[in-house]
């Protein structure tokens, strides 16, 4: 009797110790079911889990097409994830809301402090670091050689070679020649490829001091020549940036500037294409490449910030980068020195870390100035782009009534 | 021209009119229907009106690889639920607010009537708080809950107007011959209200067939996610699986059609009749 006791005495305290020490780790993200992306942060996150027995991680996948609002709703009713990854364009935001917690402390201890990307500082405010970055991918030009080659022209270098082409794929081919996102419900992607334009035309839509640049010579002639390709049918109208690389692999769009992520995109839609894909230096005046992607947070509430930090050096763990770069042909957050096969088998991999080196054109897709409130600047800029993208209103008329709409707008901040 | 010619002319534009009308309304489901079978591109410049292929392809996909009966499991969960718990309320809710009309009464329907007037958005945070507290967070009772919440003040409205078109004196005529107010109310006045009836369970029954928002918000796990929330996993970071989801919003759009075929009838007479009251 008096050993069935103490058996049962230490079933109980075992299993106390055992509910005390196990428990969820919760991680929301976008990527869980996202094809190669997936597989590798699930991968990733199984490494944890064999490091830490007894934490079991919570892989809540929120699509991305409402994980920024869910997140929000989430923190904002005190559900705080224990560690989640955020789009660039949501850290300003976040951490002007106080929602982040500094990762300094974590960064020092952790062993991946000297491999960090330089775009970090994106995550810096009065000397803070609130995000690590999780990926950061030049945007540039992403071209279909064998279209081109079809078309009888090859890679342009400037907007005079961009136009011929695009015009010479579409009467030699039938297909389009450029494709970009003009479906002005979604005012995010309009607005990056407005921003390629008048980056790569040496303006943007305001300055850092928050003067609005809305109708000055350079984004006039920045939105005319996009105006130019719907006008005259060399780009397909009405379509959102995941349709228009879709078209792309699909081999119906020629040309389009986004991120290497496309090609992942062709890889699972049209492995044949691949080998005809490059990744280009823009075609613009600047040549400025945009630069894109993602971060890792701990949130202020965070429950577990310490096991968050663990996570961390799991996912930059040198080999999971090293696969991060080389499988998913996109630049992980950390330092990563490319393979000799794999830039044989990807010869525009060199020339990505070439554009992001040679032509930055900046981080992340928010105004100058207006970082906190970029949302609600991007869709009073998608508005008017969508007056002048269908015919309402000159390029000229257009972009005067949005210089005075911003003014008004900034007016109110 | 003689009047009759006239008269003919003026019906048969109208029926054309009536034709281009329906085929407007009708044509985003003929091509969420082609696209779904479209073996080759969809992308094709100018857009082929019949596919040169067909495939269901899609089809296999998403019941193979996608969770799609759990999803559909879980819709037709919420919406009966949502259907009946809105009905069951609503019928007595509005029974009330019809017959026995006081100053808290009718400060309570317009009370109500006010609630409707909230934008989800505005109370979803606070609605977050509770389910979380009170263990419905993540939970398919909790999703009806909230989603009959949004329909029972309509509902109760409705039933009302319904109520209100029967003469009391039936009511009163059926308690002379022995019945309890009880027994008038289901013997009686509900078989007569039959068409509003259906009109809420329509209604709430839709409701939580399609509802997002609420669905997004409150549901986390993806065992528990609704079709409405599944659709849209269709569409990830780079791309969006166009056929599949086609494929996918046919299958979620089924049930409701022939839902709706078999309660059209009372539908139509319940809308117009609980319209006048008199």
């Amino acid at each position: 009797m008096k050993a069935l006791m103490t058996a049962a005495a230490l079933a109980l305290i075992a299993g106390t110790a055992s509910a005390q020490d196990s428990y969820t780790f919760r991680m929301p993200s976008w990527m869980w079911e996202e094809g190669i992306v997936g597989d590798w942060n699930k991968d990733r996150v199984a490494a944890f889990e064999a490091a830490n027995p007894g934490i079991t991680v919570d892989k809540t996948l929120i699509p991305n097409t409402h994980y920024e609002q869910t997140l929000i709703t989430q923190i904002a009713a005190g559900d705080v994830p224990d560690f989640m990854p955020v789009f660039t364009n949501m850290l300003a935001p976040m951490i002007d809301a106080g929602i982040l917690a500094p990762m300094d402390e974590c960064i020092e201890s952790s062993g991946f402090a000297d491999r960090i990307l330089p775009s970090v500082s994106f995550a810096q405010v009065d000397g803070a670091t609130y995000g690590v970055p999780l990926t950061m991918s030049p945007q540039s030009l992403l071209a279909n050689t064998q279209l081109l080659e079809e078309a009888g022209v090859g890679i342009p270098t400037n907007l005079d070679e961009f136009y011929a082409a695009a015009k010479a794929v579409k009467d030699k081919t039938g297909e389009f020649g450029y494709g970009f996102p003009n479906d002005t419900a979604s005012a995010i992607h309009v607005y990056i490829n407005s921003m390629h334009w008048l980056i790569g035309m040496g303006s943007d839509w305001s300055q850092p001091d928050g003067t609005i640049t809305a109708n000055d010579e350079s984004a006039i002639a920045a939105v005319s020549w996009i105006k130019r390709f719907l006008d005259e049918g060399l780009s397909p109208k009405g379509l959102g940036s995941k349709t228009v690389r879709q078209m792309f692999a699909d081999g119906k769009v020629a040309m389009l500037f986004d991120g290497p992520w496309v090609v992942s995109t062709v890889k699972t839609i049209n492995p044949d294409l691949v080998p005809h894909v490059t990744f280009e230096v823009m075609p613009t005046p600047t040549h400025a490449a945009i630069t894109g992607g993602a971060f890792y947070v701990i949130p202020k509430d965070s429950p577990h910030p310490d096991d968050a930090c663990r996570m961390l050096n799991v996912f930059y763990d040198p080999e999971a980068q090293q696969r991060y770069l080389e499988d998913l042909v996109q630049i992980p957050g950390t330092i990563v020195e490319p393979s000799e096969a794999f830039l044989e088998e990807v010869p525009y991999a060199g020339k990505m870390a070439e554009i992001a080196a040679k032509y930055p054109g900046g981080i992340g897709y928010a105004p100058p100035g207006y970082e906190i409130q970029a949302a609600e600047f991007r869709q009073i800029v998608v508005d008017g782009l969508s007056r002048i993208y269908s015919g309402e209103m000159s390029v000229q008329e257009g972009l005067d009534a949005l210089q005075r709409q911003l003014e008004n707008w900034t007016k109110t901040l | 021209m003689n009047p009759r010619t006239v008269t003919m002319l003026i019906s048969a534009s109208l029926f054309v009119l009536t034709l281009a009308c329906a085929a407007i309304v009708f044509f985003p489901y003929y091509w969420m229907i082609v696209s779904s079978l479209e073996a080759t591109s969809l992308f094709e410049w100018p857009p082929r009106l019949v596919p040169s292929s067909i495939t269901m392809d899609a089809y296999v996909r998403i019941f193979t690889e996608r969770d799609v009966f759990t999803w559909f499991k879980n819709t037709a969960f919420v919406a009966s639920t949502t259907s009946i718990f809105c009905t069951l309320v609503a019928i007595n809710g509005g029974y009330a607010l019809s017959r026995f009309r006081t100053g808290s009464t009718t400060a309570f329907s317009i009370f109500i009537l006010f609630s409707q007037l909230l934008p989800a958005t505005l109370i979803v945070v606070p609605l977050y708080v509770i389910f979380r507290q009170t263990g419905l967070y993540n939970s398919l009772i909790g999703l009806a809950i909230a989603d009959a919440a949004f329909v029972l003040p309509l509902a109760t409205w409705l039933m009302k107007g319904f109520f209100d078109r029967i003469p009391v004196e039936v009511e009163e005529q059926a308690m002379v011959d022995g019945c309890t107010r009880l027994g008038a109310f289901y013997r009686i006045v509900l078989p007569l209200a039959l068409p509003g009836l259906v009109v809420v369970v329509a209604m709430s029954f839709i409701t939580g067939w399609d509802e997002f928002f609420l669905a997004r918000t409150l549901i986390s796990s993806q065992s528990n996610w609704v079709f409405s929330v599944g659709l849209t996993s269709f569409e990830t970071q780079y791309a969006i699986a166009w056929d599949e989801m086609m494929a996918a919003a046919v299958v979620f759009a089924l049930p409701a059609v022939l839902f709706f075929l078999f309660v059209q009838r009372y539908l139509v007479s319940g809308l117009t009749s609980g319209a006048v009251k008199g």
